[in-house]
């Protein structure tokens, strides 16, 4: 039997808390269940009906990402079993999922386990100071530490990573630089496996010079605090590298599925739509929700 | 092929003929014309029909102000007033006019969490026992344990598979246990917590849920630990404060707090070690005879008329299981992780974030991390009802201010760098209060060399750490011994609040150094020294005259090094950990319906027992959540057999 292809696998769950620092586009932002439940089995009968599609293909690393993926609930686990029905997955392959603390809790946590969800990226709700206000009224970074590692103990250690943003304005009176320092800093002293700095997006985004700064500051906490740097903006202590982006940054193979998915393989990309109606009214239909295909080297600008 | 004769092309088919140059990317639009069609109008969900009425405000107003009385004039004489007032039936001075609001105007009577009951048919098999726990937590472990020691065949049955549970709880408030009492702390009034937590709620909780955690969680807890190996006691249950605090006279401002807190930790590494040493529970009650199904989520309760006889699950693969009972414990927590629950049931949560403007119909507006609620829907769907608002979430609005890493309350300045509150109210007296200040107001807590001395004044709720561990406060000493100064401030591990972890403490030479760290500059520092010597004056007054802290929290700042530990306030209301509002009990863990009779059969305990806390959570002694949710599980027990015999 021929060698199988190593491939990663992308679930984009294009579905946000209101969030003011990480905007992006294409994302349906505000708490709708039944659209959540609606959009879980639509992404399940995409990867069934491409059941027997990818015998070819082993999956290494999975990542629940394209939105904060949490926001799927118990349809996380409905959807990575699929994945598990459909395709030959390794024993060991890490699951990255993008997620809110919001979305912690205890009707949440038993799907994720039984998703075997294990690398966690908490997207915080505001940044500049850090926001922890789901928990807590108050902005307080002593609280980091202390929340991270509840939460780690809690579902299994080194699972944890958090996602910052630098580039934020900081509110009035008060130093932007020294904000996102001691964001670092408190990251730091939790016990956070791995770090992803972005881009503040929007109205709170500063000039290319501030976040450039603001981006150098955090890096150097997060260097001197035993962190290193593996991709741009993403940090890991050392073993705690996320294997998705690993191979992502190789050029591998990826299949990928939700609104907005792109999948490649053997130097072809198809495009899944961003329409979110669109997708899921027909997700199950591959030429109904597919924007474009074409060869890598021919990709769309 | 599709399902109707179609060809269903997939993306692999079209990435291969793609790759291989027989399909153009041009074919895709025909491709799509060929594939199974579907309209998008017939694909989208059906529009809800909407009963809403045609409630006019300005009608309404039009018609109880002076637009269309312009020469209305109020009553110059008493007599005047009589004659206007009627007969006295509307004294007290409200219209009773219709005003057209028809009730989908205002919230369903059935709301859409809730739905109607799902009937399930194909059930794979069906088992009986005496006794059915529904939930394998805290309160659904005693109770299921307490059963089978009293000679019912109980089944205990839990959403989550074996290897998947865990809970969330590790601190438990249980008075005059042996594990205090052992080590020599005195006998608490058992009648003195009752009225305390009697008063917290307003009066709004069941007296006899209340009177049963204040006199009988000590003897809970006793039976459980008993249940519980000796080396994993000995280990890791840690009897917080159990030496007390010499300083402290018991009382703070009016209320009241006891050392009853265990927490279950491994001291190293700070593991909760509670969802480990709660399975010890479950093999004493599976080595009772009871038995444990795994991955058995609650569906619906099977109903036999009015009565509750058992219930219907459903496994992780999907099938359905019946077990039939002559009497249910829903122990199944709280609504907190359910969103749209949370969004109709948690009503002070949802207004404090409709108060700061935010949509009060999106659940991300508010956060909970509690269970699904799926207890508290099979009990409503059972005839059950939930208890009235406003409802308690558990720390909503409590945890304000940042406070140190070993607890305590500490003078606090706001942005102007004056004190704005009774800083010994925070833990109790001020809930809600913090949650209204606006965002970006900055709580700095100051404290000086002396903080360990100012320790001992400090009460028992979530104020300090556990200062009779003296492993604890050896670190903690250290820590504080060894600080730096300056804008990164400092690490120092305490155990406080969630547990024994590091967190950030600045520190400085002068209170003018501490200013500029914290970010105080201009008028608001010059305004911050100043208070800083106002609050010294109260101190060695003894008498706050400003805000009304208790005099024994009345500790000057004055040597240095000084410290300080900040936050601010963000845009949203904090959020809480689960939710205690759920359904009504008659007092021995029985149902009530709206009538408030029992549904023969139906119990609930823990966190689907409502009227536990009333309107409002707090903590005279931290872990009163989870110390009276065993309770709750331990007592039902006792009405379950009762009624069995």
């Amino acid at each position: 039997m021929a060698d199988k292809r190593d491939v990663t696998v992308e679930v984009r769950v294009p579905l946000s808390v209101d969030d003011r620092a990480l905007e992006r586009p294409g994302i349906v932002r505000g708490w709708d269940s039944a659209r959540a439940r609606r959009y879980a089995q639509a992404v399940v009968a995409e990867i069934e009906a491409n059941a027997g599609q990818f015998d070819d293909c082993r999956v290494k690393a999975i990542a629940l990402d394209g939105g904060i993926a949490s926001n799927a609930g118990a349809g996380v686990a409905t959807i990575v079993r699929a994945l598990r029905r459909t395709c030959e997955i390794e024993e060991d392959a890490p699951v990255t999922m993008r997620a809110s603390i919001a979305n912690v809790s205890g009707a949440t946590m038993p799907f994720f386990r039984r998703a075997r969800v294990s690398r966690f990226d908490f997207e915080m709700l505001s940044l500049n100071p850090v926001d922890f206000t789901v928990l807590n009224r108050v902005d307080n970074l002593n609280d980091l530490p202390i929340i991270c590692d509840h939460f780690l103990h809690s579902y299994a250690n080194d699972s944890l990573g958090f996602v910052f943003a630098y580039g934020h304005a900081a509110p009035k009176g008060s130093d932007g630089m020294l904000n996102v320092r001691r964001t670092a800093l408190a990251a730091a002293r939790s016990h956070a496996s791995h770090v992803r700095l972005v881009r503040c997006a929007g109205a709170m985004a500063v000039s290319d010079e501030e976040a450039a700064r603001q981006f150098d500051e955090m890096c150097s906490v997060l260097v001197d605090a035993g962190f290193s740097t593996y991709e741009n903006g993403l940090f890991a202590r050392p073993g705690k590298e996320d294997r998705f982006e690993l191979m992502r940054a190789r050029g591998a193979d990826s299949l990928g599925f939700g609104a907005g998915a792109v999948t490649r393989l053997e130097g072809v990309e198809s495009v899944n739509t961003n329409d979110f109606e669109r997708y899921c009214a027909r997700s199950a239909d591959f030429a109904a929700i597919t924007e474009s295909v074409h060869s890598v080297e021919a990709r769309p600008a | 092929m599709g399902k109707n004769g179609t060809r269903s092309w997939s993306r692999r088919d079209f990435l291969k003929g793609a790759a291989a140059g027989t399909v153009s990317v041009a074919a895709l639009g025909a491709m799509a014309g060929c594939s199974p069609q579907q309209t998008s109008s017939g694909a989208s969900e059906p529009t809800a029909s909407t009963e809403a009425g045609s409630y006019d405000v300005m009608k309404e107003l039009s018609t109880f102000n002076r637009g269309e009385k312009p020469d209305a004039k109020a009553p110059a004489t008493p007599e005047e007033y009589i004659t206007m007032k009627g007969d006295g039936v509307l004294s007290a001075g409200g219209g009773c006019d219709p005003l057209g609001i028809k009730p989908a105007d205002f919230m369903l009577n059935k709301p859409a969490w809730l739905g109607d009951a799902p009937e399930v048919t194909d059930i794979a098999d069906t088992e009986e026992c005496d006794v059915l726990v529904i939930g394998a937590g805290n309160a659904g472990t005693t109770s299921a344990l307490r059963c089978q020691e009293e000679g019912a065949s109980v089944i205990l049955a839990e959403m989550q598979t074996y290897d998947e549970y865990d809970e969330y709880a590790c601190d438990m408030a249980c008075y005059n246990s042996k594990l205090f009492l052992d080590k020599g702390t005195p006998e608490i009034d058992a009648t003195e917590v009752f009225n305390e937590y009697m008063r917290l709620s307003r009066g709004h909780a069941h007296q006899k849920i209340v009177r049963d955690y204040a006199t009988r969680s000590g003897e809970m807890l006793d039976w459980l630990t008993g249940h519980i190996p000796a080396e994993y006691v000995e280990k890791y249950a840690k009897t917080s404060n159990y030496k007390g605090n010499e300083n402290f006279n018991g009382e703070c401002c009016g209320q009241k707090s006891w050392p009853a807190m265990t927490q279950w930790r491994d001291e190293e590494t700070n593991i909760n070690m509670w969802p480990f040493v709660i399975r010890s529970v479950h093999t004493a009650f599976e080595e009772a005879g009871g038995a444990i199904k795994w991955g058995y989520q609650g569906v619906v309760l099977v109903q036999d008329g009015d009565a509750v006889t058992g219930a219907v699950f459903q496994d992780v693969d999907g099938a359905y299981h019946r077990i039939n009972a002559k009497a249910v414990v829903v122990a199944a927590g709280d609504f907190g992780g359910n969103p749209d629950m949370r969004l109709d049931l948690a009503d002070t949560m949802r207004n404090l974030a409709w108060s700061y403007g935010n949509d009060r119909t999106d659940a991300s507006s508010i956060g909970g991390m509690g269970r699904d609620g799926s207890g508290i829907r099979m009990c409503l769907w059972a005839g059950g009802t939930m208890e009235g608002g406003p409802r308690a979430g558990q720390s909503c609005g409590i945890n304000g201010v940042p406070g140190f890493a070993f607890g305590g309350a500490w003078p606090c300045f706001g942005n102007d760098g004056k004190r704005f509150m009774n800083e010994t109210m925070v833990k109790h007296g001020s809930n809600g209060y913090l949650d209204m200040l606006p965002e970006g107001q900055l709580l700095v807590n100051v404290t000086d060399a002396n903080w360990e001395e100012y320790l001992s004044h400090q009460g028992f709720g979530h104020e300090t750490m556990d200062r009779s561990s003296d492993y604890m406060v050896a670190e903690v000493r250290e820590n504080m011994a060894n600080y730096k100064t300056g804008k990164d401030g400092f690490d120092v591990r305490a155990f406080s609040r969630f547990g024994k972890e590091y967190s950030t403490v600045y520190a400085a030479d002068t209170l003018e150094e501490l200013a500029d760290i914290v970010g105080y500059s201009g008028e608001a520092k010059e305004s911050f020294l100043a208070e800083v010597e106002r609050y010294n004056e109260l101190c060695a007054k003894g008498h706050d005259d400003d805000w009304g802290c208790d005099p024994q929290n009345l500790l000057p700042i004055k040597d240095a090094p000084f410290f300080a530990s900040f936050g601010t306030t963000g845009g949203n209301p904090s959020g809480g950990l689960c939710q205690h509002a759920a359904v009504c009990t008659d007092g021995g863990y029985r149902v009530l319906t709206g009538d408030k009779q029992p549904i023969p059969g139906l119990y609930a305990a823990g966190n689907t027992c409502g009227q536990r806390y009333g309107i409002q959570y707090a903590t005279p002694t931290a872990g009163n959540s989870c110390g009276s949710a065993l309770t709750s599980g331990y007592c039902a027990a006792e009405s379950v057999i009762a009624d069995l015999a």
